[in-house]
This record gives C-alpha cells, sequence and structure tokens, in this order.
C-alpha cells in the first residue's frame, strides 16, 4: 500500500517537474523573442535618428545588450512636386526601414517602418542650368 | 512735386534693371560687353526632357525664350531648334496671340512623374501669363497646346514678366487641388506703373487641353484677383465655392527678377530696387501664404507676423543676380539665402513623418 502510494506521489512529482522545465522553456523563448522583438524596435529607433540627422546607411548593424539588429534604409518612390513646396526644387521622399531583431536561441523579429519627409532637391532650380 | 519726381525715378530705376536684363537675353554678347557683372541674370533657358519630336530619339532640350521667334526648343548636341513658337512664320507652330516675346520667365514640369516635362508655364512680355501642354512624340507642328492662362498687363502698362513662375501644388489630395503660379512682374518702360506679385490658381492643372478648349479659355484678369494690400479694404481673401482665381500684392517700386520661392505653403518673393554704379540694388522681401494670402513669415525679425511682413527691406545690399535659393546640402533644416544674405524668417524645416508600421515575424 505504502509502495503504491510512493509510486503515485513519484508520478505526480514527475509530472510537475517535467511542467516546470517545460514552462522555464517556454518562458526563456519568450524572453529571448521579447528581446529580439525590442532589439528590432530599437534597431528602427537608431536608424530614424540617424536619417533626422541626415546621414544615413542603406545597411548597418547595432549590437545591443544581449542582442544585436541589423537595418535596411531604403529609399522608396518620391513625390516630385510635393503640395505647398516650388515644384522642381523640392521632393518628398519616402523611405522604408527594415529592422531585424535577434537575440539567443534564434530568437528573431522583424519590423517594418515607412516614412516620408520633403527634402530640398538641388541648390537652385533646373533652369539656372546653363544653355549652350 | 518731390513725391511724383521720386517715384518717377524709382520707377526709371526699376525700368533699367529690367531693361538690362531683356537687353541681356535677347543680345547676350553686346550687353555683356557693355555693362559686365551688371546684370539681373535673368534665366534665358529651362532644361527639358522630352521624349520625342517628330519621332526622333528621346533627347534633352532648351526651352529659350526671345523676341521672334517667341520661344524655341534647342537641342542640346547640336545646337539646332528643333521647334519654335511664334505669331507667324517661319515658327514652327503658330500662337496668333503670341506678339509679345518671353525673357526666361520660363518653368517645366513633369505633372505625372514619368521624367518628362509635360507642362510649360511662361510669362511673356506683356504682363501675361502662357499656359503648354507638351505632347511627346507628336509632330514638331503639334508638340504643345497652349494659350493664355492670365492677361494681367496691356503693352501700354509697362509691365511684363522676367522672372521664372514658382509653381506649387495647393494640396496633395487630386480633387480639389490646384496649381499656384506665383510671379512677379518687371518694369519695362520707363514710368510703367507699380509692380506686382500674383498668385494665381490653375484651377484645371490636372487637365491636358486641347488648342480648341484653349482657344476656349476665358483668361484670368487682374480685376478676377483679390488685391491684398489695397489701402481700402484690409483681410484676406474667401475662397468661397472654391471659385478664387488668385490674389496680388502691389509695391510701390522696383521689380520682381527672380523666382520666388515656395515652403510649407507660403511664397517669399524679393523686389530689386535702385541699382547703383556698383552694380547692387536694396531688395526687400515679401511672404504670402499660399492659402489666404495673409503675410506668412516673420521677415522683419519683431516676433510676430503681421501686415509689415508682407514688405520687409533687406539691411545692406545685393548683387543685381542674388536669387532666392536653399544652401547646397541643405538637408532638413536650413535658412533661406538671396545670394549669400540669409533672409530673416524664412527657412525651410522638414521632418520625418512615420506613415506605416508592420510586424513582418510570424509569431
Amino acid at each position: 500500500m505504502v509502495l503504491l502510494l510512493l509510486t503515485a506521489v513519484a508520478a505526480f512529482t514527475a509530472s510537475a517537474l517535467d511542467e516546470a522545465v517545460t514552462n522555464r522553456a517556454l518562458a526563456g523563448a519568450r524572453l529571448a523573442q521579447q528581446r529580439a522583438f525590442n532589439a528590432a524596435s530599437a534597431g528602427l529607433n537608431l536608424a530614424i535618428a540617424e536619417l533626422r540627422k541626415g546621414s544615413h546607411s542603406p545597411l548597418h548593424t547595432y549590437e545591443l545588450p544581449g542582442a544585436d539588429a541589423e537595418v535596411r534604409v531604403e529609399e522608396k518612390s518620391r513625390v516630385m512636386m510635393p503640395a505647398g513646396y516650388s515644384a522642381g526644387r523640392f521632393v518628398e521622399q519616402f523611405y522604408e526601414i527594415r529592422s531585424s531583431g535577434s537575440s539567443v536561441r534564434g530568437a528573431r523579429s522583424v519590423q517594418v517602418q515607412g516614412l516620408k519627409r520633403v527634402e530640398a532637391e538641388d541648390p537652385a532650380p533646373a533652369y539656372l542650368d546653363s544653355a549652350p | 512735386m518731390s513725391g511724383s519726381t521720386s517715384a518717377w525715378r524709382g520707377s526709371a530705376v526699376a525700368c533699367v534693371i529690367a531693361c538690362l536684363a531683356v537687353l541681356s537675353v535677347w543680345f547676350p554678347h553686346s550687353a555683356n560687353a557693355d555693362m559686365p557683372g551688371c546684370l539681373p541674370s535673368p534665366q534665358i533657358s529651362v532644361v527639358m526632357r522630352i521624349a520625342r519630336v517628330a519621332n526622333g530619339l528621346a533627347q534633352r532640350l532648351y526651352l529659350r525664350g526671345g523676341p521672334s521667334p517667341a520661344l524655341q526648343l534647342i537641342d542640346q548636341a547640336t545646337g539646332e531648334s528643333r521647334w519654335s513658337a511664334g505669331r507667324s512664320t517661319p515658327a514652327t507652330q503658330l500662337f496668333p496671340e503670341m506678339w509679345a516675346g518671353f525673357a526666361g520667365s520660363l518653368t517645366a514640369l513633369d505633372m505625372d512623374g514619368d521624367g518628362l516635362h509635360d507642362r510649360v508655364y511662361a510669362g511673356d512680355l506683356a504682363g501675361r501669363v502662357w499656359r503648354f501642354d507638351i505632347h511627346n512624340g507628336a509632330p514638331a507642328d503639334a508638340i504643345m497646346t497652349g494659350g493664355i492662362l492670365a492677361e494681367l498687363g496691356n503693352a501700354t502698362k509697362g509691365r511684363g514678366f522676367l522672372a521664372p513662375p514658382d509653381v506649387s501644388l495647393s494640396s496633395p489630395d487630386p480633387a480639389g487641388s490646384w496649381l499656384n503660379i506665383a510671379i512677379g512682374t518687371a518694369s519695362l518702360t520707363t514710368g510703367a506703373g507699380d509692380n506686382r506679385f500674383y498668385v494665381l490658381r490653375d484651377r484645371a492643372a490636372a487637365q491636358i487641353w486641347t488648342q480648341a478648349e484653349y482657344e476656349r479659355h476665358r483668361p484670368i484678369r487682374e480685376t478676377d484677383l483679390v488685391w491684398l494690400n489695397e489701402p481700402a479694404t484690409s483681410g484676406t481673401p474667401s475662397d468661397a465655392g472654391g471659385s478664387l482665381s488668385g490674389f496680388y500684392l502691389t509695391f510701390a517700386g522696383g521689380s520682381v527678377v527672380s523666382a520666388s520661392i515656395s515652403l510649407s505653403g507660403r511664397a517669399i518673393v524679393a523686389v530689386a530696387h535702385d541699382l547703383d554704379a556698383r552694380c547692387s540694388v536694396a531688395v526687400t522681401v515679401s511672404s504670402v501664404s499660399l492659402h489666404d494670402g495673409s503675410p506668412a513669415m516673420d521677415l522683419n525679425s519683431d516676433g510676430r507676423i503681421g501686415m509689415e511682413d508682407q514688405n520687409t527691406l533687406l539691411p545692406g545690399r545685393l548683387p543685381t543676380s542674388a536669387g532666392l535659393h536653399l544652401p547646397k546640402s541643405a538637408g532638413t533644416t536650413a535658412p533661406c539665402l538671396l545670394g549669400d544674405t540669409v533672409v530673416p524668417g524664412c527657412a525651410f524645416r522638414s521632418s520625418l513623418t512615420p506613415i506605416w508600421w508592420r510586424r513582418e515575424d510570424a509569431d
């Protein structure tokens, strides 16, 4: 009878242990995924800050605590006549920033941000080209 | 008496500036030889990207204004005329109303973003603003359709256009948007009246007109526009019903010899006065909102935007060739420059605007 009881307790203990181990593994994976997500967000913010400063590289990797982010900045379409600005002297430039955050255990998160801004096209309009 | 003498002197000086500009366009070698470096240098041509003229190859051409023919498309490589427009032959394409020449008041636009110019706005020496649609690939005698968009002067008033039109879109929404055509006049004869800075609204901007439609169009006249600084009235024009054709400012003296610049829905224009022996001019600048014509920038740096910002004298004197522009590599924040002089209260500021975000990893 005691032996039967001990066997039942052992079975319950083993099951509880297995659940605890599984939960811990899941929590670890979730933490890694969260880190990857945060790294991707941080990558986006860092790339936007670079773009605001007027200098950006098309591909950059940011090393972050426990994770890293690979960021690709692409110039997409251009609107040649932004509203309220002299035609031919300004353009509305659209950007796409793709930030891929990576963490331990192969966790990965990809975030993509679309942005736009008006930029000065030339210091002078095309008509300042000299005639032949 | 002294007032009228002063006014006459002012108009004479304005005329000297403008007449030199016209001379430099039409007779560049002789004018430059007489007064080297002392001309406002109006731009005499615009670079145009035209796909084909008469089934020729895609090419880069210059659109040039002059006395006769009034307009010409010049092949950049060979210097040959590929197309011309005027009142009579031998112009390739005839426009019976084109009796006044053009002197560099030309702006070419790519309306559909295909890399080719398809619209031209041009101001002539009789105070008329022309609009042309370019039909790329058409025979040389039909490559453009065009006509008078606005008739804002006549031969006796002595006001004409030297500065290129500054064109801007009113709103990103295609429905209900129009093109603002900001352009200032210059005195071409002594005793010419007060010059103007017009902001015209081309409400059919997206339409490509046939020649018959141009001929049916009733040109905008000064009586259709709101005079912003009319002494007897005040306030800003109303666009109730979407019928406002535009508005204008008058200047007590001086001529507009360079293009205005539009920033964030506001236009700023420079007016040249008092040409001296050292080839320099005094310059006043004016700003208007493209939306309602109200003063739009704190040009006199008094900390507020008011009617006095409609016309502010810049300190010092500037070379006659000075034009409004942004510095090279302007980036996202830059002051407006007139020549090398910073225009107070006028700056280009641009910010990044997030428009969408998405997460691509499957979770």
